[in-house]
């Protein structure tokens, strides 16, 4: 245990480790009379030997995350690059997920378990990934935004977030609309309309990021010497 | 407690206590009548709908300052972290469905503002639990900070 000083990664090693060695028992003791998995204790089991080692990777990647950076120079535009950090990220989840989704709904899953396990791999590992960056953030000591920079993004978070709410509650109107109060829509309209939603709401937030840095750049552009 | 809080508690009772009947019901009447009709049980959730008259109940005091930096602060954090929420269980629920569903079916209409106020609710009462959590049991101060 010493290799894991922070308090924080060894709990995580802890809570990852039970999590493991408790499903293990699960997922090979309790099976039915004629010694066929049971439907939902093995199930369980094989998912909380999975959220376990997630957890064990998100203890052991930690530090790497963690390593200090090259401190930002005076005359970096903070601002544009967090604009396309969150771009490109929003670009990485949409895209991925309905490569992901078109994937399953071509690959037929109805009888491969085996994907279904992995697909809900990807999302233990992307949650992780989600932790160690939210982590990662809040432990760092100082802020590259000054304050009108840190109004600006709450404001460009806040404009994207009711928009996502926005097109949702549109979205559904419009299926309302078209199907009728007693039809039926496809299933694999749901998941496009949440992922179009990521998209169209991440790509608004860079867009009132990129408006605001371009200010900043014509301002450093115009200083006097 | 400021208005804030009071706002924020309203919301949380209302929307704690309709969760726990509909969960209580659901239970009830699965055993009774099974599903769907057990569904219905999800009626309690319109007690929610009563935090909606916070704002009338707990008006804002006339002159004065209303909030200070630490109060809108907690105000941005708190919104922030019940859309976090809502993304989440919207996010799930969209998926979840059409996991155990299956790619090629149908789902009936019914199943979206019930998966869009699912989303809806859930923001409210995270924004009100974390306003809670965020002014600590210690604040005693009134709106806006003593002048």
């Amino acid at each position: 245990m010493k290799w894991f000083k922070d308090k924080k990664q060894r709990v995580a090693l802890i809570v990852g480790a039970s999590l493991y060695l408790c499903g293990i028992p699960f997922a090979l003791l309790f099976q039915n009379d004629d010694g066929t998995a049971h439907p939902f204790w093995t199930h369980l089991g094989i998912l909380m030997g999975m959220l376990g080692g997630a957890v064990i990777g998100f203890a052991i990647f930690l530090p790497f995350f963690n390593r200090n950076q090259a401190p930002p120079g005076p005359d970096d535009n903070h601002l544009k690059k967090k604009a396309w950090k969150g771009f490109w990220a929003n670009c990485a989840i949409t895209v991925g997920g309905l490569l992901m989704f078109g994937f399953l709904t071509y690959a037929n899953i109805q009888g491969m378990m085996g994907v279904r396990y992995l697909i809900i791999g990807l999302i233990y590992a992307g949650v992780c990934i989600g932790l160690i960056v939210f982590y990662n953030r809040q432990s760092s000591v100082t802020s590259v935004f000054d304050e009108r920079q840190l109004c600006l993004i709450s404001k460009a978070d806040s404009i994207a977030n009711h928009f996502f709410t926005a097109y949702v509650f549109l979205a559904l109107v419009i299926a309302f609309y078209l199907v009728g109060g007693r039809g039926n829509v496809p299933m694999w309209s749901i998941p496009i309309v949440l992922y179009a939603g990521i998209f169209l709401s991440g790509t608004l937030q860079f867009s009132i990021l990129m408006r605001y840095a371009k200010e900043d750049d014509k301002n450093t552009e115009g200083e006097v010497a | 407690m400021n208005r804030i809080q009071k706002m924020a508690w309203m919301t949380v009772i209302c929307a704690g206590s309709g969760l726990a009947l509909s969960v209580i019901a659901v239970t009830i009447l699965y055993f009774r009548v099974g599903f769907p009709r057990a569904t219905a049980g999800f009626a309690f959730m319109a007690l929610a709908g009563f935090a909606g008259l916070a704002p009338r109940i707990f008006k804002k005091p006339k002159g004065g300052v209303d909030t200070d930096e630490r109060d809108r602060m907690i105000q941005h954090q708190s919104t922030k972290a019940g859309f976090t929420a809502s993304y989440l269980v919207f996010g799930a629920l969209s998926m979840g469905i059409w996991i155990i569903k299956g790619p090629n079916n149908l789902v009936d209409v019914n199943i979206l503002p019930q998966i869009w106020m699912a989303a809806f609710i859930t923001a409210i009462f995270v924004q009100s639990l974390v306003t809670l959590i965020l002014y600590g049991k210690d604040h005693k101060a009134i709106e806006g900070g003593v002048a």
